[in-house]
């Protein structure tokens, strides 16, 4: 309880402040991998990314940030994704960061995040809402 | 692949193609590699279960990705995806058959777009539904 307090109070001085995840460059590999790991054979996907592969932009980078804010327990609550431009390989993806919110409900901390995506012609390829849920587990 | 569908042809309440899938654990450690989500509950049924959890889980954004794959199967190569909004509402576990379905709710021109608005869901074999959420597509029209 006492834990979760803390991270929810850390984070509500973050809303607003934004940081950088990286800079990616799109390999045709990590679209097929992409694809494989969905089980999407679609044989548009051999030129372009399909839309939902863009979250996974700076997802490593993005999961261990959220690991080392929820030492806890950590629940996925919800994904929004809009979608501006494709993405294809060779593009060069800037993705950052930005806390929206943070909500406090029956021991749990729902905190929103919103990460942008955008490209080497700096133009806004997506942009994705993500609501992380912490909870107390039982010791 | 099915043939194009126009906006003419979709009408309020035309459902999706349904999109079934049975992720074994072996797929999420290759979403894992794929989407750097290294969590642990999603491959360490030790781990997962210290996090208070019947075992290991399928990550929601892999379901997420099959919605997306249910919606992108549906408006071909002419459509295009413009919002995808999901909420994780229950657990899917690996092994579990996981239905993809949509249904049209809405259809309307703007921004110079022909766009459609569907209820996407997925629900497992015993109809519940795990992951919940609504999309935009734009479709390309007869004229």
């Amino acid at each position: 309880m006492a834990q979760k307090a803390i991270i929810a109070e850390e984070l509500k001085h973050k809303i607003g402040q934004e940081w950088l995840l990286g800079e990616f460059e799109i390999e045709k590999g990590m679209v097929q991998r992409f694809v494989r790991a969905i089980g999407d054979s679609n044989p548009r996907w051999e030129t372009m990314a399909p839309p939902f592969f863009i979250v996974t932009v700076g997802g490593e980078q993005f999961g261990q940030q959220l690991a080392a804010m929820f030492p806890d327990g950590l629940l996925h609550g919800s994904t929004e994704l809009e979608c501006h431009q494709p993405v294809r390989p060779g593009d060069k993806i800037t993705v950052t960061g930005k806390v929206l919110n943070v909500r406090e409900r029956s021991q749990m901390a729902f905190v929103t995040f919103e990460i942008t995506y955008t490209n080497q012609r700096q133009e806004l390829v997506a942009r994705c809402q993500q609501t992380m849920i912490g909870y107390q587990t039982e010791k | 692949m099915a043939e194009q569908v126009y906006y003419e042809d979709v009408t309020e309440e035309s459902e999706l193609p349904p999109l079934t899938k049975q992720p074994t654990t072996r797929q999420l450690v290759m979403w894992a590699g794929a989407s750097g989500d290294y969590y642990a509950i999603h491959y360490d049924k030790d781990f997962a279960q210290s996090k208070g959890l019947p075992g290991v889980i399928v990550h929601g954004q892999l379901v997420a990705s099959f919605l997306g794959q249910l919606l992108t199967d549906w408006i071909g190569k002419q459509g295009k995806l413009i919002k995808l909004a999901c909420s994780y509402k229950g657990m899917n576990f690996p092994g579990e058959t996981i239905t993809c379905r949509g249904k049209v709710s809405k259809k309307y021109i703007e921004d110079g777009e022909h766009r459609v608005e569907c209820h996407i869901w997925a629900e497992n074999a015993k109809g519940e539904k795990t992951v919940i959420g609504k999309a935009i597509v734009a479709l390309p029209a007869r004229g």
